[in-house]
């Protein structure tokens, strides 16, 4: 397919003046829960500039991860926080100036440097040059994987993507050890929340229809993510999402009873070890940490089959991982640790 | 040339249902009117771009642009039930935590909706059993 980017640049440039129209909005805001709604459309106009970009399996990730997800967090996080900004006092008044003066001489160093970058997509880039030809030209008969982004994060950037899924569980942990280790007096939580007890048939009968088929397409994009864009992160964060809405439209304690505490944090921890797991046999069988050629002799395939088996494998355990971590930072969040009752 | 038609008709009452969308977000009083408006056009306007396009991609048909059109007609499925669905939510939270709505009365004293503005709170638009 043919693309014609040169079509569509007043296309970008409206993109462009939206997403610094919601970088002001969200700042000027004086709540935070519309900052929050309004980082999630700065996320979407971002995503849409990557999909214009050709970067689909970004974009796809940013929808994921930034426009939804990240908001719900968001909101759940803001109910902790005093709504509304206090007005300041003098003294965090001259901090802020001199923040300011601060932020501004970065961003001029940064502005400046940006003469140096290449163009966008200039073949005569180094990073188009070296690198990249090597990639497009044999990722897919090294690893039989058709989609060359899921071949470099999982085959041949593969430690970059298990720390990344370390980072994930790291994120989880520290969100329980602050939340529970908070006694309650400290917490400022919504003193009312929506109860909805008897009135919810409408949202059951929602989740109902939309919740299957959320599950079976976040599959879908986790085993489908060598030939299309997708893989591990966005599959596990849709698969968590549904059970965030889950919880949305019945309570936390129903979605609890069908994903329970324990069974989480198993899966937590439990994709990162499937990751390290693998890595770790390719290591005892003689080759590089990660190096999936090794798995030929137990599947059976041939050293390109079973890399590309390899990359299925770990893409399965990053999925687990973030899947968990999405449903165990919004217990957290939305119930203030204690996991009893929440949004 | 007929379908080209109706194309450009779905997509310009589309459009015009989001400007009206647009001008209800903005010019209606209070909480409940606004939201009805945002749920009731976005779910519409949408239905109708997307049956645009829709059409627009099964004019030269083939395989590869049913399947388009399928995922397209999916989209508007889900659209069609999440939409409607969540605007019925936020109201139904808005009606639980007692977000003051217009009257013709209060709308002299400009009711943008502000919390302290008590008195419309308590005139018989809530069941007993959700005062407490």
């Amino acid at each position: 397919m043919t693309w014609d980017t040169s079509l569509l640049w007043q296309f970008d440039i409206l993109i462009l003046l939206m997403m610094v129209i919601c970088a002001v909005t969200a700042l000027a805001l004086e709540g935070l829960l519309s900052s929050a709604i309004v980082t999630g459309a700065y996320s979407f106009l971002i995503c849409l500039m990557w999909t214009h970009m050709m970067a689909v399996d970004v974009a796809f990730t940013e929808a994921a991860v930034g426009a939804a997800i990240s908001t719900v967090l968001f909101l759940g996080t803001a109910q902790y926080i005093n709504r509304w900004i206090k007005k300041e006092r003098p003294r965090e008044q001259g901090i802020k100036q001199i923040t300011l003066v601060i932020a501004v001489i970065c961003a001029v160093m940064m502005l400046s440097a940006t003469r140096d970058l290449p163009d966008w997509a200039d073949p005569d880039s180094p990073a188009s040059t070296h690198l990249s030809p090597g990639y497009i030209e044999q990722g897919y008969f090294e690893t039989a994987t058709p989609n060359v982004v899921t071949a470099v994060l999982a085959d041949y950037r593969s430690y970059d993507t298990m720390f990344e899924a370390v980072v994930v569980f790291a994120a989880a942990l520290v969100v329980m050890v602050i939340l529970r280790r908070t006694s309650h007096k400290h917490r400022k939580l919504l003193h009312l929340r929506p109860k909805r007890e008897g009135r919810d048939t409408i949202l059951r009968g929602a989740a109902q229809s939309i919740i299957p088929v959320m599950q079976i397409f976040a599959l879908y994009v986790l085993f489908h993510g060598h030939y299309s864009p997708g893989g591990g992160f966005q599959g596990g964060v849709i698969f968590g999402a549904s059970f965030i809405l889950l919880a949305l439209c019945y309570n936390l304690k129903f979605s609890m009873n069908r994903f329970r505490e324990h069974a989480v944090l198993w899966c937590c921890a439990g994709g990162v070890l499937l990751y390290a797991g693998i890595g770790a046999v390719c290591l005892g069988l003689g080759w590089s940490f990660l190096g999936y050629g090794a798995l030929a002799g137990i599947l059976g395939v041939s050293e390109v089959m079973a890399r590309s088996h390899g990359i299925l494998a770990v893409e399965i355990g990053v999925g687990i991982t973030v899947m968990a971590v999405m449903v165990s930072l919004y217990n957290d969040l939305a119930s203030g640790g204690d996991l009893e009752d929440g949004l | 040339m007929i379908l080209d038609i109706l194309i450009i008709l779905m997509m310009l009452s589309g459009l015009l249902f989001f400007l009206a969308t647009t001008v209800g977000i903005i010019r209606f009083p209070d909480f409940y009117s606004r939201v009805h408006a945002a749920g009731k056009g976005d779910t519409l306007s949408t239905t109708l771009f997307l049956g645009g396009a829709i059409l627009f991609i099964l004019r030269d048909f083939s395989g590869e642009n049913l399947l388009t059109a399928g995922k397209l007609m999916l989209i508007v499925f889900y659209i069609f039930i999440a939409s409607p669905t969540a605007t019925h939510a936020i109201i139904d939270a808005g009606y639980e935590f007692r977000v003051p709505y217009w009257t013709r009365s209060s709308g002299k004293k400009g009711a943008e909706g502000d919390e302290s503005n008590e008195e419309n709170m308590d005139n018989g638009f809530y069941p007993e059993d959700l005062k407490g």
